[in-house]
């Protein structure tokens, strides 16, 4: 991962800490860390996106830049697209900053 | 830096509702339960009312079951991996628990 995007996201989360904080603040405000970064998605199914993120909107709909899907059950195949995608964020499970993806 | 962190909810040191006792795991390692035969352990860096969640040091297991075309027994099969820093969307959560202790 990224060390440089880690510790910016480290310093940002663990620093005003003893209450319950409105999240919906940090998540965007953690995302838009990300914004200009490699980002690996996790979805619901057994599917991976890995991506430049550019932005985002309040439902975490997300649009990447040169996309890497990764299908994790037949030996990780992958399918390679370029130029823009616009991601629906009702299937995302898990945001990985920084990421590069499934080992293949 | 934009944050504008006057979003604080009410703090109460006492247990009131079922979120209250993920408070209490604010900043320890916890087990977190997902669907699709996912686990998660971490450490609970911050989270909301829906459970979306911001995990660090984090490692994941996920378990797949296979089925012998001959004996039609199962295999189970459980792969892990490590990640610094990790987002979860609260609709996948399933349990939210203190790390399993053996023994």
């Amino acid at each position: 991962m990224d060390q440089v995007l880690f510790e910016k996201l480290l310093i940002f989360v663990v620093t005003p800490n003893n209450t319950n904080c409105a999240l919906e603040f940090y998540v965007s405000e953690l995302v838009d860390k990300c914004i200009g970064s490699r980002i690996h998605i996790v979805m619901k199914n057994d599917k991976e996106i890995v991506g430049t993120l550019l932005g985002f909107d309040d439902f975490v709909n997300m649009v990447l830049e040169d996309v890497t899907e990764f299908e994790i059950t037949p030996e990780g195949r992958r399918i390679t697209k370029l130029d823009q995608i616009l991601l629906n964020g009702n299937n995302i499970t898990m945001l990985i900053p920084g990421g590069e993806g499934p080992e293949v | 830096m934009s944050s504008d962190l006057n979003h604080f909810q009410q703090t109460t040191n006492t247990v009131e509702e079922p979120l209250d006792l993920i408070r209490l795991s604010l900043d320890e390692r916890i087990y977190v339960k997902m669907r699709n035969d996912r686990e998660l352990r971490g450490r609970l860096h911050a989270y909301d009312q829906h459970l979306n969640m911001i995990l660090g040091d984090v490692e994941e297991t996920v378990t797949t079951v296979e089925i012998d075309e001959e004996t039609y027994e199962e295999i189970y099969k459980s792969t892990k991996r490590n990640i610094p820093m990790l987002f979860v969307r609260g609709d996948g959560v399933v349990l939210v628990a203190p790390p399993l202790r053996v023994g």
